[in-house]
């Protein structure tokens, strides 16, 4: 194996890692800083994936222009989702929540499985066997550029909400003093709701821009839902830029582990780094609490 | 005479099955800085609590400018101007002390004037200016106490809730925070204090309340110097 194949599969796996990053900051939002344990992750981005793939269907338009309806139709998914169940559950109801998300879950993988079918699609945009050469023999698949390139936007934007605007405040604000949160005239169950719902898009938003890089099926989003959780683990609880980096790390192993040992390892490598790092370092490797 | 700023009326209040508060009914007028008297338990935070919206009545009304807010919810509670510091300070301990503040405007009529009101806290509390960006857990428990009332300000109250502003503070943090709460008064904010520290509340208060089993005890007068001295307050609370 050359040193040029391994660069090859490190840029390849760098692109997976920014789609990674965007599922996994998601995640952080949700799990990490407003402390709900979802399940459902990995399933709202199988949601945006369909969605993306029946608006193209029906328009003709590139699956790069479709991203924002993705987004804004799980932005309205995730507020109703939280105002419908989870603002129900009593407070600190993890096991709750587990339950609840695992069923959510369940029932919008069967629920896509019936409309569409069982069958794998592959949306053809095109691009897909454009590829851009960086010299060296190394090049770049043209659609995973595009898709990274606007999953890194996007992550900035998610980044920014969380860091920077009185809302991503008012949501770290609750997590960390629930008893105080109200009182600074918080409307608790509107900050979850805007901050869930921007979590879900975000998942959304994933699922659209990896459409045209992944073949899509019902089940599509589980191994996302786990991957999340490794990333969220890995960067740190509540830590965003951890998240993302935690994303391009797993993308770039993933990749390698493929190249050296074969495909069926990548996931192994994936948990075995979770569990190490859940026994010997379980404040996350990067990042910290804060941001 | 005109009305009182806030009027609690004969409230009853619990958790649960739990009654708290039997018979409660105090009033604050402007500018007034008035201090909750009792034993633990007798119900001075859970008072607090039912002004702020985050415990409703199940009997009785609370209101404030003449508006009855019993019902309302905590945030709309903080955007009419009543602002509650929680005992134990309660602060966001993995943000920055500017964060902290920054919350503390949160209500849209705060939001406004969020710098005016920053630069008013700075300057009561300059010890908290030189924090600004220190993470607040890792803050004294006398300088926290100094950002939760700054970040209670923040708001910019008519009425500010303060529990326990002493609690677990040396005695010579004790004095300066008094000093503060008299300074935020006289600057026209009006207060109401819950207070273990029944000397120091009373002598910066004009008036106050012994609560006794959740009820108001209406065989004192409420006036802070006719309190300091009736004897039988001195030898129950007192310890002189």
């Amino acid at each position: 194996m050359t040193a040029q194949a391994a660069v090859q599969a490190a840029i390849n796996g760098l692109l997976t890692g920014g789609l990674y990053a965007l599922v996994g900051m998601g995640l952080a939002l949700i799990f990490g800083v407003m402390r709900i344990v979802n399940f459902a992750h990995g399933a709202f981005m199988m949601l945006g994936m369909y969605i993306t793939f029946v608006a193209v269907g029906a328009t003709g338009v590139s699956p790069y222009l479709m991203f924002p309806v993705a987004g804004l139709v799980m932005f309205v998914f995730g507020a109703l989702v939280y105002y419908g169940l989870l603002s129900r559950l009593p407070a600190g109801a993890d096991f709750m929540q587990i339950l609840l998300t695992i069923g959510l879950s369940l029932i919008c993988t069967d629920a896509v499985q019936l409309v569409f079918g069982a069958d794998y699609h592959l949306l053809n945009t095109g691009l897909a066997s454009t590829n851009l050469a960086l010299g060296y023999g190394l090049s770049v698949n043209a659609p995973w550029v595009v898709s990274f390139a606007i999953a890194a936007a996007i992550s900035v934007g998610l980044y920014l909400f969380v860091l920077r605007t009185m809302t991503g405040r008012a949501a770290r604000a609750i997590a960390q003093t629930p008893a105080a949160a109200p009182l600074m005239g918080i409307n608790v169950h509107r900050v979850q709701a805007i901050s869930f719902a921007v979590g879900t898009a975000a998942a959304g938003v994933a699922g659209a821009l990896l459409l045209p890089v992944f073949y899509l099926y019902p089940t599509v989003g589980d191994q996302f839902t786990e991957k999340a959780f490794v990333m969220v683990v890995l960067g740190g609880m509540g830590s965003i830029v951890g998240a993302a980096t935690a994303g391009l790390v797993l993308g770039v192993v993933e990749s390698l582990t493929s190249l050296y040992w074969g495909n069926q390892w990548a996931l192994v490598v994936d948990f075995v780094l979770f569990v190490l790092v859940l026994s010997f370092k379980p404040g996350g490797i990067f990042g910290t609490e804060r941001a | 005479m005109s009305q009182p700023l806030l009027q609690v009326e004969g409230v009853e209040a619990g958790y649960g099955s739990l009654r708290a508060l039997a018979d409660i009914t105090l009033h604050v007028d402007a500018g007034e800085i008035v201090t909750l008297v009792g034993a633990n338990g007798a119900g001075k935070t859970t008072t607090l609590r039912v002004v702020s919206g985050l415990v409703h009545p199940t009997r009785g009304i609370v209101r404030f400018a003449g508006e009855d807010i019993s019902r309302l919810p905590p945030h709309e509670i903080v955007e009419r101007g009543i602002s509650h510091v929680p005992e134990g300070r309660k602060l966001f301990p993995h943000m920055t002390v500017a964060e902290n503040l920054a919350l503390g405007a949160y209500s849209r009529h705060a939001r406004a004037r969020m710098r005016e009101a920053l630069e008013e806290q700075l300057a009561t509390f300059p010890r908290v200016k030189e924090r600004l960006a220190q993470l607040a857990g890792t803050l004294s428990g006398g300088e926290q106490q100094m950002v939760a009332i700054a970040r209670g300000l923040m708001a910019s109250p008519r009425l500010l809730l303060l529990d326990e502003p002493s609690l677990g503070l040396a005695p010579k943090i004790v004095e300066e925070m008094f000093a503060k709460i008299a300074e935020i008064g006289a600057k026209g904010t009006t207060v109401l204090i819950v207070e273990q520290n029944v000397v120091e509340g009373l002598s910066i208060s004009s008036r106050g309340y012994v609560i006794e089993n959740g009820e108001v005890d209406r065989t004192l007068g409420s006036s802070a110097a006719e309190l300091l001295s009736n004897e039988r307050l001195r030898s129950a609370y007192f310890g002189l």
